[in-house]
């Protein structure tokens, strides 16, 4: 199977001090898109459901205080990890979750999160949906 | 033998095992295909579940930036909707396996970047069916909701798929009606309807808001107020 425009998309974040697992999720339906992964020693199933689930309640907690803004980002700190999730949007109605998993030891969290964001950032804007140049967004 | 015996879930199984491409057609009120490569599945369609947006364009001819974003929604697309249509067939609601029958094509519809082996694709359905359990004490895609005359809440926010789902609820939608009208999964619109009704926007027809039941477990029988991706994983 040749390697989907997810995987290629992921690769970019490998790069990340300390990284275990990369992968794209869903987040209306919490499917794993792509995954890129340096130790097979975390469940990629658990840790991207648990991400899809931190998501939906802060969606859920967004919408019932009627806050202005829904999920940017969201750090989980384990023992031994920190789980980064970040709401992704790389085209108009592509709703994906972001999570990356770094190693405590190897990463700084603070620049995890900048290179992160960067990345987001740099999908800002984006004109292009796919969808005909009559339908595109302003 | 012109239809196969087996279960559909086992001859799919069997056919990517062995690394087969060409088309295994189902027939019945739940009829579709999957297309198969080499044994990967490329693309799967059935009757009660909508194909990708006839508003996206295939990637292709456009290189850069433009065309990388275009390739991401279009293999989105093409994937949710192979899914979809998979967790159909596949959880047929008939007491018998429907019939199939397969037949060797050479270059069968779909692209291979978008495909998704059998072991991805079972378990991408398994984990959707245990959702669906969960949600089955309060919608599925065939409920009927109504929208919520009175909002008791000061305000909510909702996002921009929920929003298009509550504006397009006419007197009595089902999810299924909803995704068809927008194109989108049937799958991922029962979920958005879940959180509606979660949100107390909608409730199930005939029932009032505060009436709707949360969703329930159904094999321990405990109930849960919430949906959990985890739990679908996890049991």
């Amino acid at each position: 199977m040749p390697e989907s425009p997810f995987e290629a998309l992921l690769s970019q974040v490998r790069q990340i001090d300390g990284f275990v697992l990369g992968c794209l999720i869903d987040a209306s339906t919490g499917m794993v898109l792509g995954h890129v992964q340096d130790r097979e020693d975390l469940s990629l199933r658990v840790a991207a459901a648990g991400a899809a689930d931190v998501a939906n309640v802060i969606s859920l907690m967004a919408g019932e205080l009627a806050a202005n803004g829904g999920l940017e980002d969201a750090i989980i700190t384990l023992s031994g990890h920190y789980h980064l999730i970040r709401q992704f949007s790389p085209a108009p109605r592509l709703q994906f979750l972001l999570l990356v998993v770094l190693d405590r030891a190897e990463a700084n969290l603070a620049m995890a999160h900048r290179e992160l964001r960067d990345f987001d950032m740099s999908f800002v804007g984006r004109p292009d949906s796919g969808l005909p140049d009559r339908l595109q967004r302003a | 033998m012109y239809f196969n015996r087996d279960p559909l879930i086992v001859r799919l199984g069997k056919l990517a095992e062995s690394g087969q491409t060409g088309v295994l057609r189902v027939s019945g009120a739940v009829g579709g295909a999957f297309y198969l490569s080499e044994g990967d599945v490329l693309y799967a369609e059935s009757k009660r579940t909508p194909e990708p947006s006839k508003w996206l364009v295939p990637p292709g001819g456009h290189p850069g930036e433009a065309d990388a974003a275009r390739s991401l929604a279009w293999t989105f697309a093409v994937r949710e909707a192979t899914v979809d249509a998979a967790l159909e067939l596949l959880s047929g609601g008939s007491r018998h396996s429907p019939r199939h029958r397969f037949k060797e094509l050479e270059s069968p519809p779909g692209d291979r970047s978008s495909g998704m082996s059998f072991a991805a694709l079972h378990a991408e359905v398994t984990r959707r069916q245990e959702i669906v359990k969960q949600l089955s004490g309060s919608v599925t895609a065939d409920t009927t909701v109504v929208r919520n005359p009175r909002i008791e809440a000061p305000g909510l926010q909702v996002s921009a798929l929920q929003w298009a789902l509550l504006i397009r609820m006419g007197d009595g939608s089902t999810p299924r009606d909803l995704a068809w009208e927008l194109d989108h999964s049937v799958f991922g619109t029962t979920v958005e309807v879940f959180r509606l009704i979660s949100l107390r926007l909608l409730s199930v027809a005939g029932l009032a808001a505060s009436e709707t039941p949360r969703a329930a477990d159904a094999p321990s029988g405990r109930r849960h107020d919430t949906m959990s991706f985890l739990r679908a994983v996890t049991q």
